[in-house]
């Protein structure tokens, strides 16, 4: 065995390792990484389907707290202490929630002090575009099979994850030991180059994304043999060994007797802002309200410290007295251990927390071209495939039509979703189910259709049209049944899927028609370009 | 001898990764990378709670990374052993280390 063949065969079993599990996750990730666009426009969408929140967006410092807090405070069955108040504006949200551990969240409009009704289970578009991103894909609430489907559905996920980062690895380590540089004469070597360019380009992003994605899917369930083996045999859950570092306990006061006057708490906020004027607050904590030792803790995001704070783990805080506004003690963006701004730096291109929408946007962007990326990988693998048949026959491989429906089918099953948001009445029963429903025979639908259609070209076409006019009906829909708002981020949502759908009716009007033109379509696009 | 040959012998081409290969490298990649994150943590050291946050987080990274290690080996044997030879010296500093 000589040194030589050794190393043709290391890279030939490399190349086939990519190719091969390439083929069996590409689908499963493109449809995770689809949804995670929407996801990424989660706190948008979440405001944009609900007729509740369709109101203006407040200063923080200007709202009358009081008025809400008492309206909970007086009700019996709320619990009265830690309420917890989210501020309007805190992952896009334009109420304002106060919550507890232990009760169900009540929203209010930060203007006028009223009670929101919210549509709870009735309206949950964004909530359920987040769970197809991660698998949680037959959430049919308490049901045996929709429980253990999505547990299987979370674990599949996960699975998915770690294989695209071993293709990612051996991706990488092809680009390093082969030359991508020839001008590409063939669509299957254009689409090798396009896969190579893109993925040469956001890699990293797309990584770490992944393995953020496969911690959360995975890691969790499998840490019990990690607890038993690092104590000792003596604890089986992970938190308490990790549970100092990421999740340090607070101490809680005991209230005293006596009541005081509370300092209004827009005050309280104004104050906790000249102390730390960094922190962009998201959460108040109202502990022992009324008492003489009350106090008040402020979370939130530190939005100098990008990737080390805002996440999960580490949300810079201040605590206050309630009664005089003096401070009691300070949590900063950079007290913590070290392991904590891994974990932030791992999970912050993932959770997005408090990020605007210029960042969202753009990490949208680098996902559209991962999206893209990896349908160019399948395609190529399809060209491949053609090419054993040599033009004598008609291509027609179940895979190709597969992708074809998932990749592209995906796009008017979510239209659908979309415009059924607007087309179903909010009081209707089981909202939800029928919305979910149709859009998985939607996208079935485009399963048959795909196969049903000779040509693979045409039938892509058809769903690009079908998605780009729902998305564009949808927003037509949204403005004729609440009316039109204007500089907002319902109007951004707005016009967001307007351009959505218009880039997808562009796609199906330029796309090729038949096989035949596909050749100088695309090495004609490529001089172009 | 004959599995050893079998296992020994380098297969013809590269391009079938075959079942051997493929259920020795998520598997053993699996028990292998698990196990080494795991020793990081079962280390008597002042950042054992830090240590635990970095071998959950990085726990699938090393997976993906230990099992590709694994099925890109010369010959079946060899990915046998990247499997077996590292996990029993893992297994031997755990198990001095366990209380």
């Amino acid at each position: 065995m000589n040194e030589i063949n050794a190393s043709k065969l290391w890279k030939q079993r490399l190349l086939r390792l990519h190719a091969v599990l390439g083929m069996v996750v590409s689908l499963v990730m493109y449809i995770s990484v689809f949804f995670g666009i929407f996801a990424i426009f989660l706190p948008y969408l979440q405001v944009w389907e609900k007729p509740s929140r369709h109101i203006e967006r407040t200063d923080v410092t200007q709202i009358d707290y009081e008025k809400m807090l008492h309206q909970v405070l007086e009700d019996p069955n709320f619990p009265k202490n830690n309420l917890l108040i989210t501020l309007p504006g805190t992952k896009g949200e334009t109420a304002l929630s106060i919550s507890h551990r232990f009760s169900a969240p009540r929203f209010f409009n930060p203007l006028s002090g009223e009670t929101l009704q919210d549509e709870g289970v009735q309206s949950q578009l964004a909530s359920f575009l987040n769970k197809l991103h991660y698998g949680k894909v037959l959430d049919f609430d308490k049901e045996l099979f929709g429980v253990a489907f999505s547990f299987f559905g979370r674990l599949l996920f996960g699975f998915m994850a770690v294989g695209v980062m071993s293709i990612v690895i051996s991706g990488v380590i092809l680009i390093i030991i082969f030359s991508y540089k020839n001008k590409p004469k063939t669509p299957q070597a254009l689409f090798s180059r396009l896969h190579v360019k893109i993925f040469t380009w956001v890699f990293p992003i797309f990584l770490l994304i992944t393995l953020s994605g496969a911690f959360m899917n995975l890691s969790l369930l499998s840490s019990v043999p990690m607890a038993k083996l690092a104590s000792g045999g003596k604890e089986s859950r992970i938190d308490a060994i990790i549970g100092p570092v990421l999740f340090p306990k607070e101490e809680a006061p005991i209230a005293s007797g006596e009541t005081a006057p509370m300092l209004p708490i827009k005050t309280l906020i104004a104050k906790a802002q000249t102390l730390n004027p960094q922190i962009n607050f998201q959460q108040l904590k109202l502990v022992n309200w009324n008492a003489t030792n009350a106090q008040i803790e402020l979370k939130g995001y530190d939005v100098y410290k990008p990737f080390l704070n805002g996440g999960a783990f580490n949300k810079p805080s201040l605590i206050l007295s309630a009664v005089d506004g003096s401070l009691i003690s300070e949590q900063k963006a950079l007290d913590r251990s070290w392991s904590v701004f891994f974990a932030e730096a791992t999970f912050f291109l993932h959770f997005l927390a408090g990020v605007d929408i210029i960042s969202r946007t753009l990490v949208a962007l680098v996902m559209v071209a991962s999206a893209l990326a990896i349908g160019f990988g399948v395609m190529l693998w399809l060209e491949k495939q053609a090419k054993k048949f040599d033009e004598r026959i008609p291509f027609y491989h179940w895979m190709g039509k597969l992708s074809l429906s998932i990749m592209v089918g995906v796009i008017p099953a979510t239209g659908v979703l979309f415009v059924l948001q607007w087309l179903l009445p909010f009081d209707l029963t089981d909202r939800l189910l029928w919305q979910k429903g149709l859009f998985y025979n939607t996208w079935l639908a485009t399963l048959f259709w795909a196969f049903y259609r000779f040509n693979t070209y045409q039938a892509a076409k058809e769903f690009l049209a079908l998605g780009g006019v729902l998305f564009i009906g949808s927003v037509l829909l949204h403005w004729f049944m609440l009316g039109f708002f204007p500089f907002s981020a319902i109007l951004g949502v707005d016009l967001w899927l307007l351009a959505l759908g218009s880039v997808l009716l562009w796609c199906a009007r330029k796309l090729p028609r038949k096989p035949e033109e596909a050749q100088s379509f695309w090495i004609k696009k490529k001089e172009r370009a | 001898m004959s599995l050893y040959r079998y296992l020994a012998t380098p297969e013809s081409h590269g391009k079938k990764i075959g079942l051997f290969r493929i259920i020795t490298a998520i598997f053993g990649g699996l028990v292998l990378s698990y196990l080494s994150l795991c020793v990081l943590v079962a280390f008597d050291s002042p950042f054992k709670h830090d240590f635990a946050v970095i071998a959950l987080l990085y726990n699938t990274l090393a997976w993906a990374a230990v099992a590709l290690w694994i099925a890109l080996a010369p010959t079946k044997l060899g990915a046998l052993l990247r499997f077996v030879l590292p996990t029993l010296i893992v297994v031997g500093i755990l198990g001095w280390l366990y209380e």
